[in-house]
């Protein structure tokens, strides 16, 4: 490293260490949005949502129902309302989700051999609980489906033996793979991390250069030396940051740690270089930090974490694969949940390698407007 | 209210001389709102690719493949030889979901010794993981009651009973598609962030005039007092962003057709009570610290993780307890949940009490914040 470089390798380090506003969000910022996030999906399940019933039939089975669906560890029986109005008007105020609704003679047409009918009513604004509150009921109606419709064959003459493969005879099972328990921990988490990461790189790396206005050295000494400072700096405690979630709030993690520890580097050197690139553009240390926060919302929608990818019209796919958080975060998904190896990942490995050569570059046009070459 | 006037002024020409903060605050909501409908045009997860690992080979798995390849949530992507081609296949994102057909299942079924078929489902994503275990359930679900229905060789009529003892029937409001139609369901929060970061970031400049000396002169020269300051002030802020945060969070109903079942006045009003309190809170923080940067580094620590405290996505009865009070505390969160059910659910002014109180919470907060920055403000002016 020549004279030059060095000496500003040593001053962007001590500034990164003793500027308040560097020093903060790129020390403190990763881990902040760790244990905030961390902490929102701490018990990664939704669990206990409200039900009401409304029970017109009063009868042995219409209360055992409701004593059933009251065990299920994923509802709360939160009251007994007299029709579906009153439900509605829980509904609006927030008090219930799912309202099951036994009418008249529920029990009595049962016996008699017919069909007994039940109204589920269900407030779908939020298709997450919606979801859970669904699928809670539907399991335990579907245990008492099953019950009567063995009783009702055993009623016919079926022998005992027969009844299960007569009453189901074509059965699913569905075997759940890299998320079994469903925790949105497990699968957020790690794309928040991520961008909570490429967010506090970029703009620190942006800000302590547009703070600094004017540079003097030449723009290669300028580039090498900043760029290897907030390297040295990030790209262990981007490694940290990324390791969290496995270590603190016990996400499984089935891969290889030098993978994600390789892709993490190339991501933190990218988002060095990006920062660099988008202060030469914005120039000022305010309007840097503020173009970054505007393009970090889409980014996060576009790069495929949350909503996937597939769903995306076509063109919007393009964009989403031109970006790098698309490629990492998806691998370190892959990697950590999937326990995916160099084969399954080299096409988004190469990706991050094509953009960190193009942000390299971008990086240096962008010191270089600050230097009296630019 | 001459003064009131002369700041607002005032403020309409410094925001000028920051064009490129103004350029961006205006083209951010729209272009979010109309970048998020794209990204949500489709609404539904569908096309899943799915592989087939048939050891059967009979016509029934054949009509079943063909049952899934034929439904719209369904592509199929090949066959396998083993349920562990799945895993690597699932780890190349080449399939989500797998059949396996056991040996012999058409010829036990036909003996009426029952039969299994096993689906391996990838939920490293939750949202694709639901949607391929709902759907396959469904169409399995339709084969096993054909298979049943046949065996018991009685009319349809009689055979109900016995088919189904107890017939469920889902009445799903105000989302009725809410299985698959994310539309509706996510996209309105998410154009609320796009409209609360820059309404905001343009604040964070407000109390910056390190380099607009001759502007803090003529600003000092009118002799406002706080309340006079943060008026005036406030006023240009909600004349740009209440009209444009308007349009953008309207967006979605008119290009998505989600559905709106409520009173617009409400709707608006309840957005501008939001951005009052916004304005009111930001200036404060601005003109307390009287430095750009650190007020858009401050914002951005709010800003940020909001939307995932808001209980929009995540609903805050799954969020722990200190965090759920984080959650209650910020003021998005009402926000949010005010216009979804304005919008969505046809909600009356009756039904947003608690969040009504909150917002009235925060209404105090906002005026104290404005008044302890906008005294700080004029106290640090007046000694220069």
């Amino acid at each position: 490293m020549s004279e030059n470089r060095r000496e500003v390798f040593k001053r962007e380090l001590h500034k990164i260490f003793s500027d308040s506003r560097v020093a903060l969000l790129l020390l403190l910022g990763p881990f902040f949005y760790l244990l905030l996030f961390g902490g929102v999906y701490y018990y990664g399940q939704v669990r206990r949502v409200p039900l009401a019933v409304i029970d017109r039939d009063n009868s042995r089975l219409s209360r055992e129902l409701t004593q059933a669906l009251r065990s299920s560890e994923n509802l709360r029986l939160a009251f007994y309302a007299r029709d579906p109005q009153a439900f509605k008007q829980a509904v609006e105020k927030g008090e219930a989700v799912a309202a099951v609704v036994f009418p008249e003679h529920f029990e009595r047409e049962l016996k008699r051999g017919r069909q007994g009918r039940v109204l589920v009513l269900l407030d779908a604004g939020n298709i997450l609980i919606a979801n859970v509150a669904y699928r809670a009921v539907q399991g335990v109606l579907g245990t008492y489906q099953v019950k009567l419709k063995a009783a009702r064959y055993l009623a016919r003459g079926v022998p005992r033996s027969l009844v299960k493969s007569r009453a189901m005879p074509l059965q699913s099972e569905f075997r759940i793979l890299f998320n079994p328990t469903y925790h949105y921990g497990f699968f957020l988490l790690m794309g928040l991390v991520c961008i909570s990461l490429q967010q506090v790189t970029m703009m620190g790396a942006a800000i302590a250069l547009s703070l600094d206005g004017k540079l003097s050295g030449s723009p290669g000494d300028e580039f090498l030396g900043r760029f290897c400072a907030h390297s040295l700096v990030m790209l262990p405690l981007g490694m940290f940051a990324i390791s969290l979630p496995f270590v603190l709030f016990l996400a499984p993690f089935r891969g290889s740690w030098p993978l994600l520890f390789f892709a993490t580097a190339l991501f933190m050197m990218i988002a060095v270089s990006t920062g660099f690139w988008i202060a030469g553009i914005c120039r000022k240390p305010a309007l840097s930090a503020q173009a970054l926060l505007y393009l970090s919302v889409p980014v996060f929608v576009l790069s495929g974490f949350s909503w996937p990818m597939m769903a995306m019209p076509g063109w919007v796919q393009g964009l989403s694969n031109l970006l790098p958080l698309t490629h990492y975060a998806g691998m370190a998904r892959r990697i950590s949940l999937m326990g995916a190896g160099l084969s399954d990942c080299w096409s988004a490995l190469l990706a991050l390698i094509i953009w960190l050569a193009l942000s390299l570059f971008l990086g240096y046009r962008g010191i270089k407007k600050f230097t009296p070459a630019g | 209210m001459r003064k009131i006037w002369q700041v607002a002024l005032l403020e309409l020409e410094l925001l000028q001389k920051q064009k490129i903060f103004l350029i961006l605050a205006v083209l951010v909501p729209l272009l979010y709102s109309a970048l998020f409908c794209a990204v949500y045009w489709k609404k539904q997860i569908k096309d899943l690719s799915f592989m087939v690992i048939d050891k059967d080979h009979s016509a029934l798995s054949r009509q079943i493949i063909q049952a899934f390849n034929a439904s719209p949530g369904f592509k199929l992507e090949g066959y396998g030889e083993d349920p562990r081609d799945f895993v690597a296949w699932a780890r190349k994102n080449r399939a989500h979901l797998a059949l396996v057909f056991p040996q012999h299942l058409e010829r036990d079924l036909k003996a009426h010794r029952g039969g299994k078929v096993l689906f391996l489902v990838d939920a490293s994503s939750i949202l694709v993981g639901n949607v391929a275990i709902n759907q396959a359930s469904e169409i399995l679900n339709y084969f096993s009651a054909g298979v049943e229905f046949k065996s018991l060789g009685i009319s349809s009529a009689y055979a109900k009973p016995l088919l189904e003892p107890i017939h469920a029937e889902y009445r799903v409001w105000y989302n009725p598609a809410f299985n698959y139609n994310y539309a509706n369901y996510l996209l309105f929060g998410m154009v609320a962030i796009g409209v609360q970061l820059p309404a905001l970031l343009l604040l964070a400049l407000s109390g910056d005039y390190r380099e607009e000396e001759e502007e803090l002169k003529k600003l000092l020269a009118i002799e406002p007092g706080w309340l006079q300051l943060a008026l005036g002030k406030t006023l240009m802020y909600l004349a740009l962003m209440f009209p444009l945060g308007l349009l953008a969070l309207t967006t979605p109903f008119l290009v998505l057709q989600v559905p709106f079942r409520g009173s617009v006045p409400l709707f608006a009003g309840w957005f501008f009570w939001f951005l009052l309190i916004l304005d009111l809170a930001g200036l404060g923080l601005s003109l307390l610290l009287r430095d750009g940067l650190m007020t858009t580094e401050a914002f951005a620590i709010i800003a940020m993780p909001a939307f995932l405290l808001s209980g929009y996505t995540w609903p805050i009865l799954a969020i722990p307890g200190a965090f759920r009070f984080l959650s209650y505390a910020l003021p998005l969160t009402p926000l949010l949940f005010g216009l979804q059910k304005i919008s969505l659910e046809g909600a009356g002014p009756g039904d947003l009490a608690w969040a009504a109180g909150i917002m009235a919470v925060w209404s105090v907060l906002a005026v104290f914040s404005v008044y302890l920055g906008g005294d700080k403000f004029l106290q640090a002016g007046n000694r220069k």
